[in-house]
């Protein structure tokens, strides 16, 4: 302790103060600067611990613990310099020196050998500079990276979507294959597709084995050639004929034919097929649909043959017609002819003989030619009538409009004869013009006011009634007379051919005429119909060109027309 | 007018019904020159003044032809025929006198030109009455074209 008092506060040395003559500026200037520099010292090994412990990388670290202990030397130097200003430890201060010195020599030697050591090492500025560099390149990289790394996101997002896309459309093409591969699979006629460009068939479908009677392998092996006759059933050459319709194929044309195919086992069927040019890139492909007509082609025969046949009994049905026609014809023809000759001649000769020979006849035998006469004329009216209904059976009609009225007023007159000597009472009403043949409606009139005539001949006066009602707005025509009438049960007799309600003693006539008159009406497509009680008349309806009502006219509106 | 000129050509097969038609002729008229054939071909060989006829030829043609249609060998449209195609004859005035009335003997023969076509009646009277009407018109009534003996026109047939 002695030692160290003495060594700061030693005896016998002044301060150094003294050498400064206490100047106080010469004192403060180096108190200030030394303290001012110590402390600067020491801070600095503080600063560069604190460096050195922040930075590990750095190499040679003991280097700077070396400055920093020489620092702190130094700095202890210049404390030392304020201290003996006051208090003389000159051999402290000394001491202090002494360390610093050995201090400084070995950094300073330290420093020399480590000088080409750290010269090597890159400058620190450079570093920054390449540091910088690095880092904005780093930076650089980083965005280029960002920047790829979204590009590639969106790629990788495109390249998604696009195979989903592919993916759909795969799947559609697959359906859609599926599809038409079903389609053609299972349609109803065989189905083959041929390549032009080898000669083969490239696909068949289920009906095309069966039609040909091959498998889809032995199909695929063959073309058209093997599965046809050399020569079509028009004597044409298949293979000409083929390529023919094949050509037009290739031009887009849709040609549909007969063709004859040969199966597997030889036999020969007929088709009907259909070609068309199927889109294809480089090749030539045709479809061919194939229709087995046998079936078709037998029904066609069938109906060929039967048709023949029809013709050929129409034909017959039609000779044999004709022939009956005509056999009645010429029937017709020479009653018209014939029959009426021999009645002439009765009739002409008794005639004769009543005027040439009538003194020198026995009492009576004038009656009984009279007689002879009278049948002649009755014979003669019979075969006149059926030849007229012979007539409308077997002519056509000459249809044509008609004034009705003009046709009745011609046949009243017509019927002058025999109304001589009568008193009749005609009212005649206006008719509606038919279309109708004028001379069978004549007829209709005549024989229906014949009639009326004939019926009403023991009357004192005869009325005759004839016009027309409306019953459903169609016209009704009616003849009307107060004649002798018959009994409604009789009715369904009326018009049928050799029917009379009266016997001939009573009224001549031949039971032609009414049947006559329905004829004709039922040829234009009209009707007739009689009213009447015995003792009251008879009123006949009838229609001309359309059907006769079914509920008979009231008589209520006849009367008012009357 | 001679005597011996022909004034109606009746032709007819049968008979009985030239027998009438004469009686009916007769009767009423004065008419007696009446020259009957009884078939198609001779009447026309009578017309045309052939063979047996052949004198004919300078005698004048009859004023009316009384023509029945159903005639042996030539038929009566056919002789019809004949005589409207032949300028010499065409003239002279046919009627048609038939049993029938049917339409296409009708026909036929108003489209050959007959002059007037009858149905013979049954009823004598009627008959007669007819034949009487018709000759009086035809043969009194009505005006013919100068006559003409067939061989003056010889050379100049159809």
């Amino acid at each position: 302790m002695q030692f160290l008092r003495n060594l700061i506060f030693p005896g016998g040395f002044m301060p150094h103060g003294y050498c400064y003559l206490w100047t106080p500026n010469l004192i403060g200037l180096h108190v200030v600067s030394d303290a001012l520099i110590a402390l600067s010292y020491l801070s600095i090994p503080i600063t560069l611990v604190h460096f050195i412990r922040r930075r590990r990388d750095i190499p040679f670290s003991w280097m700077f613990l070396c400055f920093g202990a020489f620092i702190v030397a130094c700095g202890g130097t210049h404390l030392m310099e304020v201290w003996t200003i006051w208090f003389p430890s000159y051999w402290l201060a000394g001491a202090v020196k002494a360390v610093t010195a050995c201090f400084s020599v070995a950094t300073a030697i330290l420093l020399i050998q480590l000088t080409p050591r750290a010269l090597a090492l890159p400058a620190t500025q450079w570093l920054i500079e390449i540091n910088r560099k690095l880092t904005r390149e780093v930076e650089q990289r980083a965005e280029a990276e960002s920047s790829l790394r979204r590009v590639s996101e969106d790629l990788e997002e495109r390249v998604a979507e696009r195979t989903a896309a592919l993916v759909a459309t795969n799947q559609s093409l697959r359906e859609s294959e599926q599809r038409y591969r079903t389609l053609v699979e299972h349609a109803p006629e065989a189905i083959v597709l041929l390549d032009l460009d080898v000669g083969r068939f490239a696909d068949a479908n289920q009906n095309a084995e069966r039609l040909f009677g091959m498998s889809r392998e032995e199909l695929l092996s063959v073309g058209p050639v093997e599965v046809s006759p050399p020569f079509q059933p028009d004597g044409r050459p298949s293979l000409e004929a083929a390529g023919e319709e094949l050509d037009k194929a290739l031009r887009h044309v849709t040609p549909r034919f007969e063709w004859t195919h040969r199966n597997a086992t030889g036999k020969e069927i007929p088709c009907e097929i259909s070609l068309v040019r199927l889109p294809s890139s480089g090749r030539n492909l045709v479809r061919a649909s194939i229709v087995d007509i046998s079936a078709r082609k037998q029904a066609v025969e069938e109906i060929h043959k039967l048709n023949a046949e029809l013709e050929l009994r129409v034909k017959k049905r039609t000779s044999e017609l004709e022939a009956a026609n005509h056999d009645l014809e010429s029937f017709t023809y020479s009653v018209s002819h014939d029959l009426r000759a021999p009645l002439r001649h009765m009739d002409g000769f008794s005639r004769i003989l009543v005027e040439d020979f009538g003194p020198q006849l026995p009492p009576g035998a004038k009656q009984h030619v009279e007689r002879v006469r009278a049948a002649t004329r009755h014979m003669g009216q019979l075969v006149d009538d059926l030849l007229n209904l012979a007539r409308v059976g077997r002519g056509s009609l000459r249809i044509a409009a008609t004034d009705l009225n003009e046709v009745l007023a011609e046949t009243i007159l017509s019927l002058e004869a025999e109304t001589r000597g009568r008193t009749v009472d005609w009212r005649v009403g206006r008719l509606s013009p038919a279309e109708c043949d004028a001379g069978l409606m004549k007829q209709v009139f005549f024989n229906l006011i014949s009639n009326a005539l004939k019926f009403t001949n023991r009357r004192e006066k005869t009325v005759i009634e004839i016009g027309e009602i409306r019953y459903e707005a169609e016209p009704v025509i009616f003849v009307r007379d107060n004649g002798v009438g018959f009994d409604m049960k009789y009715a369904d007799k009326l018009f049928q051919v050799f029917q009379r309600l009266h016997g001939d003693e009573e009224f001549e006539g031949t039971g032609v005429g009414l049947a006559l008159v329905y004829r004709i009406l039922q040829k234009h497509g009209g009707g007739i119909r009689a009213e009447s009680s015995p003792q009251n008349g008879a009123t006949f309806f009838f229609t001309v060109s359309h059907p006769l009502p079914a509920s008979p006219a009231p008589v209520a509106v006849l009367g008012g027309a009357a | 007018m001679r005597p011996e000129e022909i004034e109606i050509l009746l032709v007819d097969d049968s008979p009985a019904d030239v027998d009438l038609t004469l009686h009916a002729l007769k009767k009423n008229t004065l008419i007696n020159r009446i020259h009957v054939v009884r078939d198609g071909e001779e009447a026309l060989n009578f017309l045309f003044c052939r063979e047996p006829y052949r004198e004919r030829a300078y005698q004048p043609l009859p004023q009316l032809i009384l023509l029945d249609l159903k005639l042996p060998k030539v038929d009566g449209l056919s002789v019809l025929r004949a005589v409207k195609e032949d300028r010499r004859t065409r003239w002279m005035p046919v009627i048609v006198l038939t049993s029938s009335k049917e339409e296409r003997d009708l026909t036929a023969s108003y489209d050959l030109g007959v002059n007037s076509y009858i149905q013979k009646p049954v009823d004598f009277d009627q008959f007669r009455e007819t034949v009487h009407t018709l000759a009086l018109y035809w043969l009194i009534v009505n005006q013919p074209p100068a006559r003409q003996v067939m061989a003056n026109c010889m050379e100049k047939p159809g």
